[in-house]
C-alpha cells in the first residue's frame, strides 16, 4: 500500500541486523564533519581572541557583506530547486531528450533553464539522472553547465556586474560551450562502465537533495496528491536543501572575507601580473574558494577594482561551478577515480583555453 | 531528537528576524547599496515560506538532517557577524589593505611612493584660520564630485569631508582623507580621496570624521594619477551619517 503521508511520524525501526550491515562512513566525509567542527572551534577562539581588534571588525563587516549579498539567492535557489523536484518529473525530462548522443549533449548544456540549482544541488540530482538512464555525456555537460547556465545564476551575474548584460550573457555561452566540449569529450573516451561507480545503482525512491532514500524525509510518489501537500512537500525539500549546502556558501565566503580582509590588494599583483598568470590564480582561487555559482559573480566583481583582468574574472566564474574542492568529494559519489581525474583535468584545460580565446578575442576588437 | 528535528525550521526563522533587523533603520546600508534593499525582502520572504513549509506537519514529523548541529551553527554564524559589525564601517585598516585610486584613472594599483614632486610636511596647520591664496575660498565638494568632475577642480581650493586615514603605510609623510565607493556591497568597497601631507601635532585619531581644504592638484606616483592636496586647514567634523563612510554607485 502506498504512504499517503509525506512525513512519517518516525523512521520505521531499525532491525539488529541492518545496524550490523551499515555502512561504515567513508573517511573523507567524516574528515569533513571534523573539518567543520574544527572550523566552528576555530571561528569561536577567533571572536573571543581578536574579537575587539579593527581586523576583527573588518573581517565582520565584509564576511557578513557578502553572506547578504548571496543569501537571498541561495534562497531563491533551494525554493526553486524544491518547486522543481515535486512538480517536475524528471523522468518526462530526460524522455523528451533526443535518441542523438550529439543532440543530446547539446541540449543538455540548457537545460538548468528548466533546472535552476546550484552546484551544491546537482550532483545528486545528475546521480538521479543517471540511475534513470541518461547517457553519460549528457549527464556531464547538464552537471557542468547546469549550475551556470540557468535563470537564477544569470540574475545574480547580471546584479552583481552592475546590470551588464554582456557579461551575464558572456557567461552562460562560455559556460555552455565549455560543457558542451567536455561532454563530447567524455562521450568520446571513457564507457560509462569505466566512469561510473558500481554502487550507482537506480533508486526507487531517491531525492535530489540527499541522493538517498534515508535522509529521514518522504520520497515516496507525490503525483495525484492535492496542491497544498505537493507546494508542502516542495518548502520542505527545499529547507532541507537549503539547511544541507548553504553552509558551503558559508564556509567559502568566510574564506573570501579573511583573503579580502588579511591579504593587502597588492599582493594579488604581484602574482597576477599578466593575463595570463591572472586566469592561472583565478582559477586556483575558484577551485579552493568553493563558492556557490549563486554567490560567485559578487566575489569576481569585487576584484574587478584590484585590476584583476575581466577574463580572469570570467575563469573564476566559469570553474568554480564546475570544479571545486567541495565537487571533486561530491564527484566521488558518482565517479570512478579515473572519470573524476579526466573531468577534471579536462575541465581544467577547457575553460583556460577559453579564456586564452576570449582575452585575445577581446584584445583583437 | 525534538530540537535537532526543530533545528532547519529555528535556523530559517532566526535568519527572517536578521534580515528583518536590517531592514530596520536601513541597517543593511552598512553591508549593501540601498538599491539591494529587495534582496532582504526576498530572503525574508522565502525564509518564512520555506519556514512555514517545514512546520506546516508538526514537529513529530519533521525529517531530522545528519550533523544537524554542525550545519546549524554553520547556518547561524554569519548572524553573529552581522551583529558583531554593529554600527561599524570599513576604516582605515580595510584602507591599509586596499589602494587608493582614482576609479577609470588606473587599471592597475598604485604603490602610494610618490617619486615627484616629494609633500612638504604641513607645519602647525591644524585647526587653524588659514589665508586663502588669491582670495579664493574653498568650494565645499563631496569626495565623490571630487573625483567624478576633477577637471573642474584641478588647480583650485576645496573643502572636502571624509575619514581620516592618519598614516599611509610605508609613507610616514602622508595621510589620507578618504571614503569607499561601493558597486554591490562592502566587500567590493574601494577607496576614494585625496592624499595630504600628515598634519603634525594633531589630536585627530584614523577613522575620524574630518573636513580639509587646500588647493588640489594631480600628482603622479609610480606612474599612476593621484589627488593631492596641499593641506591649508584640517579639523573634525560631525559624521553625516552612520553609512557615510561609503559612496554608492
Amino acid at each position: 500500500m502506498m504512504n499517503t503521508d509525506p512525513f512519517p511520524v518516525a523512521p520505521p525501526p531499525v532491525p539488529p541486523k541492518a545496524v550490523a550491515q551499515v555502512k561504515p562512513a567513508h573517511p573523507l566525509k567524516e574528515a569533513g564533519t571534523y573539518a567543520q567542527m574544527f572550523f566552528l572551534a576555530a571561528v569561536a577562539w577567533a571572536a573571543v581572541v581578536y574579537g575587539k581588534t579593527e581586523a576583527f571588525a573588518t573581517f565582520s563587516i565584509i564576511f557578513s557583506s557578502i553572506i547578504l549579498e548571496a543569501m537571498p539567492f541561495m534562497l531563491m535557489g533551494t525554493l526553486l530547486g524544491g518547486l522543481v523536484d515535486v512538480f517536475l518529473s524528471r523522468e518526462r525530462l530526460v524522455s523528451i531528450l533526443p535518441k542523438s548522443p550529439g543532440k543530446a549533449i547539446v541540449l543538455a548544456a540548457f537545460m538548468g533553464m528548466l533546472f535552476p540549482v546550484c552546484e551544491c544541488a546537482i550532483v545528486p540530482v545528475v546521480r538521479k539522472f543517471i540511475q534513470k538512464g541518461m547517457p553519460l555525456g549528457s549527464a556531464v555537460v547538464f552537471l557542468l553547465a547546469g549550475p551556470i547556465v540557468n535563470p537564477l545564476v544569470f540574475s545574480s551575474t547580471l546584479v552583481a556586474y552592475a546590470y551588464s548584460w554582456e557579461t551575464a550573457i558572456l557567461r552562460t555561452l562560455t559556460g555552455a560551450a565549455v560543457a558542451i566540449g567536455i561532454g563530447f569529450l567524455i562521450h568520446s573516451v571513457i564507457s560509462e562502465k569505466e566512469a561510473l561507480l558500481p554502487e550507482t545503482r537506480p533508486l526507487k525512491n531517491g531525492c535530489s537533495h540527499c541522493g538517498s532514500s534515508d535522509c529521514g524525509h518522504d520520497h515516496s510518489d507525490l503525483s495525484g496528491r492535492p496542491f497544498s501537500k505537493k507546494l508542502m512537500a516542495a518548502l520542505s525539500h527545499g529547507a532541507l536543501d537549503f539547511y544541507d549546502i548553504a553552509r558551503f556558501l558559508i564556509i567559502g565566503a568566510f574564506i573570501a572575507a579573511a583573503l579580502q580582509t588579511f591579504i593587502p590588494r597588492q599582493a594579488f599583483f604581484s602574482v597576477a601580473s599578466g593575463s595570463v598568470a591572472a586566469i592561472a590564480l583565478m582559477m586556483i582561487l575558484a577551485v579552493v574558494l568553493n563558492l556557490c555559482s549563486e554567490a560567485d559573480a559578487f566575489i569576481a566583481a569585487s576584484l574587478s577594482p584590484i585590476g584583476i583582468p575581466f577574463t580572469a574574472q570570467m575563469a573564476f566564474m566559469v570553474l568554480g561551478p564546475m570544479l571545486d574542492l567541495k565537487l571533486i568529494l561530491m564527484y566521488m559519489s558518482v565517479f570512478t577515480r579515473k572519470m573524476i581525474l579526466i573531468l577534471s583535468l579536462s575541465t581544467l584545460t577547457f575553460v583556460f583555453m577559453a579564456m586564452l580565446f576570449m582575452e585575445g578575442a577581446l584584445t583583437w576588437l | 531528537m525534538a530540537v535537532k528535528r526543530l533545528l532547519p525550521a529555528l535556523v530559517l526563522a532566526v535568519w527572517f528576524f536578521a534580515l528583518a533587523w536590517l531592514i530596520r533603520d536601513d541597517h543593511f546600508q552598512l553591508f549593501l547599496k540601498p538599491d539591494f534593499k529587495w534582496l532582504i525582502y526576498t530572503g525574508m520572504i522565502i525564509s518564512l515560506v520555506l519556514t512555514a513549509g517545514l512546520i506546516s506537519k508538526g514537529i513529530s514529523r519533521m525529517p531530522v538532517p545528519k550533523h544537524a548541529w554542525i550545519k546549524g551553527l554553520i547556518l547561524l554564524l554569519p548572524i553573529g557577524f552581522i551583529f558583531s559589525a554593529g554600527e561599524n564601517t570599513l576604516g582605515e585598516y580595510a584602507l591599509s589593505k586596499r589602494v587608493m585610486v582614482i576609479p577609470g584613472a588606473a587599471e592597475t594599483p598604485l604603490n602610494p611612493t610618490i617619486t615627484s614632486p616629494a609633500p612638504t610636511p604641513v607645519e602647525n596647520k591644524v585647526s587653524e584660520t588659514t589665508n586663502q591664496e588669491e582670495n579664493q575660498s574653498p568650494a565645499p565638494v563631496s569626495i565623490s564630485t571630487l573625483i567624478r568632475e576633477f577637471d573642474r577642480f584641478n588647480g583650485m581650493p576645496v573643502q572636502v569631508e571624509g575619514m581620516f586615514a592618519e598614516t599611509i603605510d610605508g609613507h610616514d609623510e602622508l595621510s589620507a582623507v578618504f571614503r569607499y565607493f561601493i558597486t554591490c556591497c562592502a566587500a567590493d568597497a574601494q577607496p576614494v580621496g585625496v592624499f595630504i601631507p600628515r598634519p603634525e601635532k594633531s589630536e585627530l585619531k584614523s577613522d575620524d570624521w574630518v573636513r580639509v581644504s587646500g588647493r588640489v592638484a594631480m600628482r603622479q606616483m609610480d606612474g599612476y594619477d593621484i589627488i593631492y592636496m596641499d593641506l591649508e586647514h584640517i579639523e573634525a567634523a560631525e559624521k553625516p551619517g552612520k553609512n557615510a563612510a561609503y559612496i554608492f554607485n
